[in-house]
Parts: structure tokens; C-alpha cells; sequence
């Protein structure tokens, strides 16, 4: 778009699993450019590749063509955030709060206090001694985001993070994420197989086609910042989420 | 819950109630009385069984110069206690066990992390192990005797090598199911290997470890007690076996008896250590009742 | 719930009081009636007092006690530790020559260790024992079981040097040597009646069972042992001690006494109690073998010699280069007190010693001799 520094661009990127005749190609080719401070939603249906973009954009994972290269000095820019098997169960929430912090060698001291003012931020003071066992999915998930902020990441990486709640608290947790990147202007990249979620929250929408995910639309949600849930009763809102379906519903039919 | 069926007078129609039970309607003086009763149960079973074999023994229903009472036993092990001849005995098979058994489970530990974490020594290590396992430790004391001569050496080495197989297992298996997602969140927060194990491979594979470490800890006992049979000129399974040759059945038994309350605690203290080291992980003694 | 305790109270109450069934000792014996058995006269009976060393073992005619077959043929088995050791032989060639067949017996001699075997004579399944009255047999009778020696084996030749075997250290001699806190390497077990033997030979040189210490070794490891310096004493058996014999850094100490055999046939419920004349009969061609076989030196004859190599699967050079041993029916009087103290020494044995009277019966081969009490 015409952005001079992007925080993250990736070209002719693809990725193929396994060898031989039984290779399947899982994503792209696709070209993605993410501006400092961008809230970008990749929004796709089932086993389209779009989780395979994350895992390379945060180094688990290399490419098989092309490259995604990310502007940064550090070496471990990105924080992530996973749909379940996130946080840790044997470590209590303000332990694994501070995970980040104690992986960077953060003194304790000032680690436990960065940790707390996440939990506080999120609602979960009171559970900074608790295990995650005893905690509902919808805290765990709140405490994954906590852990992922607390290192004030230069990227951040969610991998549809809501998935497994439900309708309900995924609305409220989808306020409350708005609420937390509109002041720490992260940038983001947000996974989902959601449309409204991809709407309320993006700065952009890009739409992935179907295996190999390569990008079919891209969309900007008429909605300024900063912005709350509100939108969803927009009419706007509406029209771009039947706008989008149309373009997902053919990739989103099984073959 | 409690259904009951009562017929409508005026057009005979039958209806079906759900009622509140005696569990809703009083449920702490159900939950005691649950617990009271589950309790009872654990203690008078085993309590009735030995009274049973007492009164066996007093009805000569069984020989009790073959089986000796319970009474006598414990009489017989009550005195042997008290002229001092019962805990350096006790205290030999304990020594013995509790060396093999800190040497396995160190070994097994390092081995089955390794092997767990790197695809490369576990390719290299694999097929040895696999093989040693199913060997029966038993048949390896002549090669232990002539490494490490007479004493304590074979003894240690038996209970440590039989130890070690139950630990390596377990641990290798642990570490290798731990969920991908937690060693990714590892990875992307940037941890290092050492990083790795302490925060996420060491607890994650902790309770799994554990339950083998568990199994380990009954097995020594009984191995300890076969090997000094053979090889020892103490201990408590030296005890059973040299009462037994000199016709000795009273003792024979007081030496059982020991060998098994050693066992049973041996194993619970291994149970308790591991609940205090995984004070996240569920209870492993699922009651019915929550 | 509070039935099923007070269930318990009750077996409870009726387990604490129920009189133990004391088991008595001694089956009933109703006194029988003893003939005078022609062949055997005075030398048939040795007054059991006499512990002389050169005693000459009791004897009858050659062929005699004549078998009396039992009216209806008895299966009988009698175990033994070993079929190849030269005690066993008399028991062997006894079978071979039908002896036990001409009183009515079908005898099977089984291989069984003694542990093995001991609680299988006390159940009565099966009916004898060539073994010894060894602290399992004392222990086993005080517990209650009805098992009682009623034979003797043999006493060694005087000439035999089968015994505690010592390694001399430097300034000692064979006369004085002094053996406490020495290692003692053994195949044995300390609950053997060569505990009384080793016992008496321990403390003439300041040792004793409870000064000594035991290792516990293979036979083939016994003479190695000794002659590396693994231990400082062993007990050598036959053949075994002609390797050290004449070698001036050994000394023999002393063996198994003359004139007084320590083991022979125990016989447990079957034959005591329920079925006595088959266990004289059995006793009858035991001793008739002894007289008619091994009467005195039976190694002088080499065709014998020959038999006896192929019985007992032996090489007859080995047989050969030991003296014959003194085979004896009979029991000293005493033999059972001093094997219990000695018992009580090596502390395989716990209470009260129990009197001759309970564990050994002379009657049986009293009987089969004709003597009357």
C-alpha cells in the first residue's frame, strides 16, 4: 500500500508438507505487507493454510518458497497466542503471566510487577495464585493474552484465539482485546475463521481462498479508531460481512 | 433422585415425578455418611480377612504349623523386634532398595529425557533398550556377581538395573506426548534448551514419570527380596529363604509380612513425594464422590 | 453397616477364644509284640551309651533279619538329598538287589533338597527321609510335626581325614591353632549336623561356632577358596581333602567323631503312626543289606567296587581312593542334645533343647533285630 517501512512483508510465499507424490501444497503463493501498529484479520475456511502463515511468521515453521521478512532488532519479535494447549498447567497464572519475562532473564522483582499489572488490566487479579486447571476456558484465555502482552511484543501473533469458547464470551472477549491493542497499538496479526470477529477488530480483512490459502479479498472495515463493539449493529457492518460471505462461501463448501 | 407413580383419582391417568432424593434434601448428612461408610469399607475388609485366617488357624481349619496365625506372627515379630533381631534385617533389604532405587531412577530420568527430546540418540538407543527391557533383570544377578563380587555391589546393581527400565520407559514416553502447543509457546517466546526442560519438558513429563516411578518403587521390593535369597547373607528376603530351609515357618512369615508392609510403604512415600511435586496434577485415587 | 461390625465383633470374640489344638507329639504307640530273629544275636545290639571310638558297629549274619513280607504290598518314597554321594549307597544297592521287594515294599527313592522335602515328610506325603536330624528337623518337631530319627548311616573310617582343614599362617602348628574370627568357607549350611562336628574341632583351637565366620560357597569352590587364601578353613569332604593331605600348609582339625553317626532315615506320620509295620519292614532290609553288603571293608572287593561305580554313576578310582566308610544302623544315646547345642551355637535353632525322647525312636530297629527293651 504504499508504506514505506512495513513491520512485516512477505513475498511469493508458500508452503508444501511432505514428499513426493503424497506433497500436498498448503498455502499460497501469497504476498502479505503488515504497516507498524496494523491490526490485520485473515479471515478463511477450514484447513486453508492460514495457521501455516503464523507458524511462519513466529519461526516455527520455514518456508518452502519465497520469504517473510520482519523489521526488527530483536531476535524473537513475536508473541503468540494459540487456540488451546496455550498456557501452562503446571505453573500458576501469574507464573505463566511472567513466562515471557523470565524467558528474557527480566529481574523478578520487576517481572512480577509487569506481570500483575497485565492481570490487573485483564480482570484477573484475584487469580494470580490460582492453576489454570481450575480456571474456565474463558480465563485461560485472558491469561494467554496477558503472558502474550506482558513482554510487549513488537508483533503479535493470534491463531484463532476464541475458537473454543462460546458465542458469548467470545463477544466480550473480543471487546475487551479491541479495548487492550487500541492503546498498546500492537501490531497484529489475527487469525480467525470468523467474518464478524475479522470485522469488528481489523484494521484490514484479508480473505483466504481455500488449500493452497491464497488471498481472494481484502477489505477495510469502514469503522474509525478508536472503535467498541458497537459496530456490530452497524449497517455497514452487515453489508460487509454478506459481502465477504459471498466471496468465502464458495472456498468454505467442501470439495 | 426418586420417581414414584400416583394415579389421578378423577380419570385415572397415571403421572411420573421427579422428587428431590435423600441426597438433595440433606446433603451433608448423605456426603458424611458416604464418606463413612466408604471408610468403614477400606478398614473392615481387610480387617475381616485377617480375622478370618485367625479363626481358620484357631479351628484348625487350616495346619497352623503350615500357616501360622496371625496372632503368632505377630507375636513372633513382636518379639523379634524387641530383642533387636528384626531392623538389621529390615535395615540391609532398606538400604539395598533405597540405593538401587536412587541409581535407576537418576539413570532412567537422564535417559528417557534425552531420548524423549532428541530423535537422534533415541534412533542410536532405541533398539538397545527395547531389547535389554523384556530381559528378566533376575537372569543378569550371575553377571552382576562376577562384576562386582560378593557384598552389596550385585544387590544395589539389580534393584538399580530393574528400576531404571520401568523409569526410562515412562519418562521417554512422557516427554515424547507432551503436547506440541506447549513446546511451541516455549519456542516462540524464545527459550533456550535449558529454558525448555525447566519450564516446560521437566514439569510436563512429571506426573507420567511419576506413575512410573510408582510402579518402580513395589518392583524393587519384590526384586530385592528374590536376589538376596541367592546372594545376600542378610536382609529380609534372606530371612524368608533361610527360615524356610531350616523349617522355620513362624519366622518365614514374620519375614513376608515385613517384606510386604515395606513395600506398601515404600510405594505410598514415592506416591506422597510425587503429589507434593505436582501439586497441579489431578489426585491418581479417583474417589467415586467428588 | 452396623451388622456387618458387629459380625466381626463377633468372629472377633470367637477367634481370640478358641483353645488352640494342641497337636501331641507322639503318635499313640501300643506296645508290640518283638520275636527273637534268628542270625542276630548279642552283635545285633550296641548299648547306645557307648560313644567309644572303637566301637564295632552292630551286626547280624549275612542275610539276615529274613524278610517278613507285609500282607498287602506298600508303595513307599523315601527322599534323599543326592543319589551319587557313597552314603546313599546302602539304600541304593538295596533296591537294586530287591530287598525291599522281598518284604512287600515298592520303594522309589526320590532326589529332593532337604527344605523341599522336610514339610513334604511332616504332611506325610511322602513317607521317609535319608537325610539327618538337621535344625530344620529340630525346629520342624518343635513346631508341632510328628518326624523322628529311627536309623543310623555310618560313622568314617578312622584312617579318614574328611573334616575342618586349615590353612596355617605363619609360627602356627597342627596342634594349636587359633581359629577365632577365621573364615570358614563351607558348602554346607550352618543349620547341617556338621555344625556339631565343626563345632567340637572349632573349640579345641579357641574358636566356635559363634566366633567363626561362615561363607557360604559352591563345593567346587570350597578347596580354591582355601588354597588362595579366600578363607582361611574349610570343611572338605571325601575325596576332596586327599588334595591337601600330606601338604605342610594345611592341618586337618578334626572331622565327623568315630563311632557316631549323625543322620540316617527319618520317618514322619505315615510311618511312625499309621502304618508301623511297613516302617519296621523298611528298616528290616535296610539293616539286611548293611549285613549282607557292606558288613566291613566292602571296597575290598573290586567287582563290588564295580557295581557300586555304576550305581552311583562314579568313577571307581574315585570310590577307590577313599577308605570304606563304617556303615551303622544303629543311634548313640545323646547324639540329638549335643547336635541342638550346637545348633544353638551357629543360632540356627531358638528355644528350649527337646529331649532324645522326641526326636528319635530305637524301637523300629530294635524290632527289626529282635531286641527287647
Amino acid at each position: 500500500m504504499g508504506e514505506p517501512h512495513p513491520k512485516l512483508q512477505a513475498n511469493d510465499l508458500s508452503r508444501t508438507f511432505g514428499r513426493g507424490p503424497s506433497a500436498v501444497a498448503a498455502l499460497g503463493p501469497l504476498d502479505l505487507t503488515v504497516a507498524p501498529g496494523e491490526f490485520v484479520c485473515i479471515a478463511g475456511p477450514s484447513g486453508c493454510g492460514k495457521s501455516t502463515l503464523l507458524r511462519i511468521a513466529s519461526g516455527l515453521l520455514r518456508p518452502s518458497t519465497g520469504e517473510l521478512a520482519i523489521r526488527t532488532t530483536s531476535p524473537r519479535p513475536a508473541a503468540m497466542i494459540f487456540q488451546d494447549y496455550g498456557i501452562y498447567d503446571w505453573k500458576n497464572v501469574l507464573a505463566n503471566v511472567r513466562f515471557g519475562l523470565d524467558i528474557q532473564r527480566v529481574p523478578r522483582r520487576e517481572a512480577n510487577a509487569r506481570a500483575r499489572d497485565w492481570l490487573a488490566r485483564l480482570g484477573l487479579a484475584d487469580f494470580a495464585s490460582a492453576y489454570p486447571a481450575t480456571l474456565s476456558g474463558g480465563m485461560r484465555q485472558r491469561v494467554a493474552i496477558a503472558r502474550a502482552l506482558a513482554v510487549e511484543p513488537e508483533i503479535l501473533l493470534m491463531d484463532e484465539p476464541f475458537a473454543a469458547l462460546d458465542a458469548q464470551l467470545r463477544m466480550i472477549l473480543q471487546d475487551e482485546l479491541l479495548e487492550l491493542t487500541q492503546t498498546t497499538r500492537t501490531t497484529t496479526l489475527f487469525i480467525t475463521h470468523s467474518l464478524e470477529e475479522a470485522i469488528v477488530l481489523g484494521d484490514r480483512v484479508l480473505v483466504m481462498s481455500a488449500r493452497p490459502g491464497r488471498f481472494i479479498a481484502e477489505r477495510r472495515p469502514p469503522f474509525p479508531r478508536p472503535r467498541s463493539g458497537e459496530v456490530r449493529s452497524a449497517p455497514e457492518f452487515t453489508a460487509l460481512k454478506s459481502e465477504l460471505w459471498q466471496l468465502l462461501r464458495p472456498e468454505a463448501v467442501p470439495a | 433422585m426418586n420417581t414414584a407413580v400416583r394415579k389421578e383419582r378423577t380419570d385415572s391417568t397415571a403421572v411420573l415425578v421427579r422428587r428431590p432424593g435423600p441426597q438433595e434434601l440433606h446433603p451433608v448428612r448423605t456426603h458424611r455418611r458416604r464418606r463413612a461408610l466408604e471408610l468403614s469399607l477400606a478398614l473392615a475388609v481387610p480387617l475381616l480377612l485377617v480375622l478370618l485366617w485367625q479363626l481358620a488357624a484357631a479351628q484348625a481349619w487350616i495346619d497352623d504349623r503350615v500357616y501360622p496365625a496371625p496372632t503368632t506372627i505377630l507375636a513372633d515379630g513382636w518379639d523379634r523386634a524387641a530383642a533387636g533381631d528384626l531392623w538389621p534385617d529390615v535395615w540391609a533389604t532398606l538400604k539395598r532398595v533405597l540405593a538401587g532405587y536412587a541409581i535407576g531412577t537418576a539413570s532412567g530420568y537422564a535417559l528417557g529425557l534425552l531420548m524423549g527430546s532428541l530423535s537422534l540418540v533415541r534412533a542410536a538407543l532405541e533398539p538397545l533398550l527395547d531389547a535389554l527391557y523384556v530381559v528378566p533383570k533376575l537372569a543378569l544377578l550371575p553377571i552382576f556377581l562376577n562384576m562386582f563380587g560378593l557384598g552389596e555391589g550385585p544387590q544395589v546393581a539389580l534393584v538399580a538395573a530393574t528400576v531404571f527400565f520401568f523409569v526410562w520407559i515412562s519418562t521417554m514416553s512422557a516427554v515424547m506426548s507432551i503436547p506440541a502447543g506447549y513446546r511451541d509457546a516455549g519456542q516462540v517466546f524464545g527459550a533456550s534448551s535449558w529454558q525448555m526442560f525447566r519450564h516446560v519438558l521437566l514439569p510436563a513429563s512429571l506426573p507420567a514419570v511419576l506413575v512410573g516411578a510408582r510402579i518402580a518403587a513395589g518392583v524393587a521390593v519384590l526384586v530385592i527380596v528374590a536376589s538376596e535369597q541367592i546372594a545376600a547373607a542378610n536382609g529380609l528376603g534372606h530371612l524368608i529363604f533361610d527360615s524356610r530351609a531350616l523349617f522355620q515357618n513362624d519366622v518365614m512369615f514374620v519375614g513376608i509380612v515385613c517384606v510386604a508392609v515395606l513395600g506398601v510403604v515404600f510405594s505410598e512415600l514415592v506416591r506422597v513425594l510425587g503429589r507434593l511435586l505436582t501439586p497441579w496434577a489431578p489426585r491418581d485415587r479417583g474417589r467415586g464422590q467428588p | 453397616m452396623c451388622s456387618a461390625v458387629l459380625a466381626a465383633g463377633a468372629l472377633l470374640v470367637s477367634a481370640g477364644c478358641a483353645a488352640q489344638e494342641s497337636g501331641d507329639g507322639a503318635g499313640a504307640s501300643e506296645p508290640r509284640t518283638i520275636k527273637a530273629v534268628s542270625g542276630c544275636g548279642d552283635g545285633s545290639w550296641t548299648d547306645p551309651a557307648d560313644l567309644a571310638a572303637d566301637r564295632a558297629p552292630a551286626r547280624c549274619a549275612e542275610g539276615t533279619p529274613a524278610p517278613q513280607p507285609l500282607t498287602e504290598r506298600r508303595k513307599l518314597t523315601i527322599a534323599t538329598g543326592t543319589l551319587s554321594a557313597e552314603y546313599v549307597a546302602p539304600l541304593q544297592v538295596a533296591v537294586a538287589q530287591g530287598e525291599f521287594k522281598k518284604e512287600g515294599l515298592d520303594v522309589t527313592l526320590k532326589v529332593l533338597p532337604t527344605p523341599d522335602a522336610l514339610p513334604l515328610l511332616a504332611k506325610g506325603d511322602i513317607d521317609a527321609q535319608w537325610a539327618a536330624p538337621e535344625a530344620a528337623v529340630i525346629n520342624g518337631v518343635n513346631s508341632g510335626f510328628d518326624i523322628k530319627w529311627v536309623a543310623g548311616n555310618f560313622s568314617p573310617d578312622p584312617k579318614s581325614k574328611s573334616g575342618l582343614w586349615v590353612r596355617l599362617k605363619d609360627g602356627e602348628s597342627a596342634s594349636h591353632v587359633p581359629m577365632a574370627d577365621r573364615k570358614l568357607g563351607t558348602m554346607i549350611g550352618k543349620g547341617s549336623v556338621i555344625a556339631y562336628p565343626m563345632n567340637q574341632a572349632l573349640k579345641k583351637h579357641g574358636g566356635g561356632l559363634d566366633k567363626v565366620q561362615f561363607q557360604a560357597l559352591g563345593s567346587a569352590d570350597v578347596l580354591t577358596a582355601l588354597q588362595n587364601g579366600g578363607v582361611d578353613s574349610a570343611w572338605l569332604l571325601d575325596p576332596v581333602w586327599r588334595k591337601v593331605d600330606g601338604d605342610d600348609r594345611y592341618a586337618f582339625l578334626g572331622g565327623q567323631p568315630a563311632g557316631e553317626p549323625l543322620g540316617g532315615m527319618l520317618f514322619g506320620p505315615n510311618l511312625l503312626t499309621d502304618d508301623v509295620d511297613a516302617g519296621v519292614a523298611l528298616l528290616r532290609a535296610y539293616i539286611r543289606t548293611i549285613n549282607t553288603y557292606f558288613a566291613d571293608d566292602y571296597k575290598k572287593d573290586p567287582a563290588f567296587v564295580a557295581e557300586l561305580a555304576r550305581l552311583m554313576k562314579t568313577d571307581r578310582t574315585v570310590l577307590e581312593s577313599t577308605p570304606s566308610l563304617l556303615m551303622d544302623w544303629e543311634i548313640r544315646a545323646g547324639t540329638t542334645n549335643r547336635l541342638q547345642s550346637a545348633y544353638r551355637a551357629a543360632g540356627v535353632s531358638e528355644g528350649d533343647p527337646l529331649p532324645e525322647s522326641r526326636l528319635v525312636d530305637r524301637a523300629l530297629y530294635g524290632e527289626a533285630v529282635g531286641h527287647r527293651p
